[in-house]
């Protein structure tokens, strides 16, 4: 259990050793800052205590029965022994209890090798067992949905995984049946669990191998695993994950969440696990050109040749650049300095159509620190998964309270306290009442008027309008599906002095690639494109000209004006992606070259394919929703010839006679901060960075 | 009829016709102390009371009742429960039972006056859910209570009120330990909870809560109609006033007598219960449920009141005399105990879901001939391994019967390794002297 650093210091004893910590720690714990690691297996660090496997017991001096270091808070002055005769003998005997009906197939059970009763069965169990009798059996390699496998014969009983469930808020999906030793987990009504979130975590949090992953399922022991410490790359929260692949069998293994208390805790949603398969699955292998029936692979020198005779400027038709919000910033930086630098334009467009906006103006701990949080056109369950945890491990906690506004039914207006449906396009008009309300007297007709205006109902309104009042801090997010206009000013009037408030990107490098440059009106370090004397500097840094002209605002406007007529695609599927308007204007396109990872729409319509190594196969940044510069490690050799993204584009731009020269991804990066000061902790940052940097 | 042994205070009208009606009830003085109490007495001066009285708790750990109520926050703003403890299950014991059944005014005023000690507004009946009659009858109760004007709204005129619910558990021996019973009764699995916090100031709903057992309450209304000191007239200066000893096995008068605490077993078994069948003889007892200690024969003198019977070995819990004779042997007796304490364990800690399974196949494998002098050993060792490890008092039920059989009648054990079963238990009829 966490304790609050302002309590006071206990000193005790354990083992002959003098340890002190803040009242109300854990003897477990206590013992864990002493060296002492005292075996456990129902115990975690962040559920509640349960006291339900008895490993961590031992002999408290004037106590006179064993206790369980799991659930007794230190005393001052209290001696503890962890290392006796006794307790030795309590291990080895608890141990002998879940063997008993344990199925001992570590050979076929994917946990071996990271199996919590395999450690410390060797570490304290005995050789023999005595236990003679027929093994108890239940239901094995149980498919119950969510990608997840139960194996109740494993099952010791722990409770972590249905604990998570229900302290962390996904809600019980499985739960134990049955009584004492006929108790197993199961599904309800034995029907596979739709729909889940967060399940996958049961899967690291099982000290055993009864709930493991369909996805991993035999893919591989954990000693085989090259393991890097990587970012997730499917959503704006930015968690900190342990990516791993088997490079030399050429397949890509797992996502497990690395912990970090400020982003993601222990935990990851089940999208950001499991979801993978493109990195295995209809990859780009070789780069080629040619549409439909006429692509023709070739090397990379030849369909570099090619396509940079296609873009050698001068030519009539400009050139335009959409960056997928989830690239990388050094591949954004590369391919913008590429338009910029190489072919005169200012045409540079991101996917997520909240990028221009910097972020949060606090961090997720802070929006999690806030007695109210209110959504607004933003649907967190669904889209950002981690970031909802936090916010109801608060409210679980009975800190917070999630107020959901939106304009249509659906998953946005549940999972939250109050869930306030509006008139399409009243958000602001609401938002703007709310800021009011919150701060001037509280007159009930006013409230009225605003609910009238909006369309909000009045009862659930008032309820609102109670808690914004009575609340110190308050966070107030924005999302896409509000529309902008006038949307900061609004959310930044509700949240106030002393909140957090935000435009919520979609993408895992939204933030980061506005920043290096990957916008039409923005140069690296979010200097305006106006700016001559940056302009000067940068071509000065460059050794090159850098174009002028302000491109129209969006892609599709470039586009359907003619004012691009070739356009560079890096990462994502804009073709494939369900935004008609963009997929038939990008048809258009008299070049199209994607550079990218699978074989999509996009790669489909494409003039030149040049492929691209994902995410794992590279090193990189990513900037987050609340501004972490986070460092990424490959695990996995990129698939087939496929290229980190900047090691094309600068490829390319030599080409087309400009400097590109970069042997590494840190080569990158010292030009990345040599563009603007503010730009510098990006460069500075390495994989020995944990907890990731604030941007400026 | 009444046993001449027997002192009857809360079993007082179990003999009497329709004592389960109110009028019945009223003529024998009930509701005169719940009256008194709310128009003279503070909330406090009726806990008071019940301190000063010694009440111990009548489900089987003894800790002293009106200690229990103190430990309940008075300034709270939080509501404030009374749960009184009717899922009798201990096997050998049915005196709650007949209580509920034949006297249920006497459990309601005892919660009625508890629940004004604690300032609660709402108490709960958890019953047994085979005690179908007994759930019954309390309703029955309580419907009639209420339209009295003793129980609901403005209880007998005052500003006082209670509502009073009865539950009919699932049938979960688990779920008579108070925390399971909580986690039942808000429609949770019936697993014991983490103590601390302990519900006087965590319990049901996390709000401040007491749970006491029926016949615990039964008492209140004599303690506070004849006041404390009448009280400890009776019993021992650390265990005062009656208990109902329930008495089953081969006696001649099986049934539940109340006596006074610290009343020789010897009384309780041969006076009250007529003594053994004919040709019947007492190899083994417990003195208190299926879950203590085995006393021998030759400690029949014991006086039966807590501190006592601890210090012969074993504990008074819930005053059910089990008593075994010579037909069976020890280790079938610990079999029947092992098959109950396997059925039932809830499963929730390693050592009691894991050591019942074990000790139920080893005693088995005794039973049926089949065992060997290490499974003596083994058994034993596991019950050392389940002793003060388990997660509730249920895992200690489980292996200290099976322990101290093993203590006091090794030789037996050994016997029946040997020999089988059948070698250690005897006739009826050739044990039969002067017949």
């Amino acid at each position: 259990m966490a304790t609050d650093p302002g309590l006071p210091d206990v000193t005790l004893t354990i083992d002959g050793r003098q340890v002190t910590v803040p009242e109300g720690t854990l003897v477990i714990n206590a013992a864990e800052t002493a060296g002492i690691y005292i075996p456990r297996f129902c115990y975690h660090k962040r559920l509640d205590p349960a006291g339900a496997c008895r490993m961590c017991l031992v002999e408290i001096e004037g106590i006179p029965k064993p206790q369980t270091s799991c659930t007794v808070p230190v005393k001052p002055g209290m001696v503890v022994h962890t290392d006796t005769e006794a307790v030795r003998q309590m291990r080895a005997s608890i141990l002998e209890f879940i063997l008993m009906h344990h199925p001992l197939d570590c050979p076929v059970c994917d946990k071996g090798g990271e199996c919590d009763l395999q450690d410390w069965t060797f570490t304290y169990g005995t050789r023999l067992q005595r236990h003679d009798f027929p093994r108890m059996h239940f239901r094995k390699a149980h498919r119950i949905g969510g990608h997840i496998v139960l194996d109740q014969e494993r099952c010791i009983e722990c409770y972590r995984c249905v604990r998570f469930l229900e302290e962390w808020g996904e809600g019980l999906r499985f739960a134990f049946h049955e009584r004492g030793d006929r108790s197993v987990i199961e599904t309800f009504g034995g029907l596979p669990m739709a729909e889940t979130r967060f399940v996958g975590n049961t899967i690291d949090l099982c000290p055993v191998g009864a709930l493991t992953s369909e996805t991993f399922r035999f893919r591989g022991r954990p000693a085989e695993l090259v393991n890097a410490e990587s970012i997730c790359p499917h959503c704006s929260v930015g968690c900190n994950i342990i990516a791993s692949a088997r490079p030399t069998l050429g397949f890509f293994c797992r996502v497990t969440p690395r912990p970090n208390m400020a982003v993601n805790d222990y935990w990851i949603c089940d999208r950001g696990r499991f979801n993978y398969d493109w990195l295995d699955e209809d990859r780009l292998l070789a780069p080629g050109w040619g549409r439909g029936a006429d692509r023709q692979d070739g090397t990379w020198d030849e369909t570099l040749d090619r396509l940079a005779a296609d873009l050698q400027p001068p030519c009539e038709s400009g050139a335009a650049l959409l960056v997928d919000s989830s690239v990388g910033c050094e591949d954004g930086f590369v391919a913008a300095k590429l338009l910029r630098a190489a072919l005169s334009s200012n045409a540079i467009y991101q996917s997520d159509p909240a990028a221009g906006w910097p972020g949060l103006t606090g961090t997720i701990t802070d929006v999690a620190r806030c007695d109210l949080v209110l959504a607004v056109g933003l649907d967190l369950w669904t889209d950002l998964p981690i970031l909802w945890l936090r916010i109801h491990r608060s409210r679980h906690l009975g800190r917070s309270r999630l107020v959901s506004v939106a304009s249509a039914d659906g998953v946005a207006l549940e999972r939250c306290d109050i869930g306030l449906r509006v008139a399409p396009g009243a958000e602001l008009g609401l938002l703007r009442g709310l800021a009011e309300l919150r701060g001037g007297s509280a007159d009930a007709s006013r409230a009225d008027a605003l609910a009238a205006q909006t369309g909000a109902d009045r009862e659930q309104l008032l309820r609102l309008v109670k808690r914004l009042r009575r609340a110190s801090r308050v966070a107030a997010l924005g999302g896409a599906l509000a529309g902008f206009e006038g949307l900061a000013e609004g959310l930044a009037g509700v949240a106030g002095p002393g909140g957090v408030w935000g435009i919520v990107p979609t993408g895992a490098n939204t933030v980061g690639l506005d920043w290096v440059g990957v916008a039409a009106s923005r140069l690296p370090g979010g200097v305006p494109l106006g700016d001559a004397k940056a302009r000067t500097a940068l071509a000065g840094a460059w050794s090159a000209p850098v174009a002028a002209e302000e491109a129209p605002s969006s892609l599709a406007e470039a586009l359907e004006t003619g004012r691009a007529r070739r356009v560079l695609v890096v990462g994502g599927d804009p073709i494939g992606a369900g935004n008609d308007p963009l997929a038939q204007a990008l048809d258009r396109a008299e070049v199209l070259a994607y550079v990218g990872t699978n074989a999509n729409a996009t790669a489909e319509r494409a003039d030149y394919v040049l492929p691209m190594a994902a995410f794992s196969e590279v090193t990189r940044c990513v900037v987050s929703l609340e501004r972490r510069i986070q460092h990424s490690s490959p695990c996995d050799r990129p698939r087939g010839e496929s290229r980190a993204g900047w090691s094309i584009l600068a490829a390319l731009g030599r080409r087309l006679g400009v400097g590109f020269d970069y042997e590494s991804w840190e080569d990158v990066r010292r030009e990345i901060a040599a563009c603007h000061e503010s730009l510098g902790t990006l460069a500075e940052l390495g994989p020995r960075a944990r907890e990731g940097a604030m941007k400026p | 009829m009444a046993h001449p042994a027997e002192t009857l205070w809360v079993y007082r009208n179990q003999e009497t016709q329709n004592s389960h009606e109110l009028p019945v009830y009223r003529a024998s003085g009930g509701y005169q102390a719940l009256e008194r109490a709310l128009n003279e007495l503070a909330p406090a001066a009726v806990l008071e009371q019940v301190k000063a009285s010694g009440l111990r708790g009548r489900g089987g750990a003894g800790f002293p009742t009106g200690l229990k109520w103190s430990f309940v926050p008075r300034e709270t703003s939080e509501p404030r429960y009374l749960i009184c403890n009717a899922d009798e299950s201990e096997p050998g014991t049915f005196k709650d039972r007949y209580l509920m059944e034949r006297d249920p005014h006497l459990v309601l005023e005892g919660i009625a006056l508890a629940s004004y000690a604690i300032g609660a507004a709402a108490a709960f009946i958890y019953v047994r859910g085979e005690l179908a009659e007994a759930a019954r009858r309390l309703e029955e109760a309580i419907h009639q209570a209420e339209a009295a004007g003793y129980l609901g709204e403005r209880m007998v005129g005052t500003q006082t009120s209670l509502k009073v619910t009865v539950y009919r558990g699932a049938g979960a021996y688990i779920c008579g330990e108070e925390t399971a019973l909580l986690n039942s009764l808000e429609g949770r699995r019936g697993h014991p909870r983490l103590k601390p916090p302990f519900p006087a100031t965590h319990g049901l709903y996390q709000c401040p809560t007491v749970v006491n057992n029926v016949e615990t309450l039964a008492n209140v209304p004599l303690i506070v109609q004849n006041g404390a000191e009448w009280f400890r007239s009776v019993g021992t200066a650390k265990s005062p006033g009656t208990k109902v000893f329930g008495v089953s096995g081969r006696v001649r008068h099986r049934g539940n007598y109340e006596l006074a605490m610290g009343t020789p077993l010897s009384t309780l078994v041969y006076g009250c219960a007529g003594g053994m069948e004919d040709g019947y003889q007492i190899r083994a007892i417990q003195p208190g449920g299926s879950s203590v200690p085995f006393m021998t024969p030759d400690q029949i003198d014991c006086p039966l009141d807590f501190e006592s019977v601890s210090e012969a070995g074993s504990l008074l819990g819930c005053g059910s005399v089990i008593v075994v004779d010579q037909t069976m042997s020890i280790v079938e007796a610990c079999l029947i105990l092992a098959r109950f304490y396997h059925h039932e364990s809830c499963g929730f800690c390693v050592p009691c879901r894991e050591g019942t399974n074990w000790m139920l196949r080893i005693l088995e494998r005794l039973v049926a001939g089949q065992g060997t002098a290490a499974d003596i050993d083994l058994l034993y060792e596991i019950c050392g391994s389940m002793l003060n490890r388990c997660f509730c008092p249920l895992g200690d039920a489980a292996a200290m019967p099976v322990q101290s059989a093993i203590e006091r009648f090794r030789p037996e054990w050994e016997h029946v390794v040997r020999h089988g079963v059948d070698s250690v238990k005897s006739n009826v009829g050739a044990t039969l002297s002067g017949h």
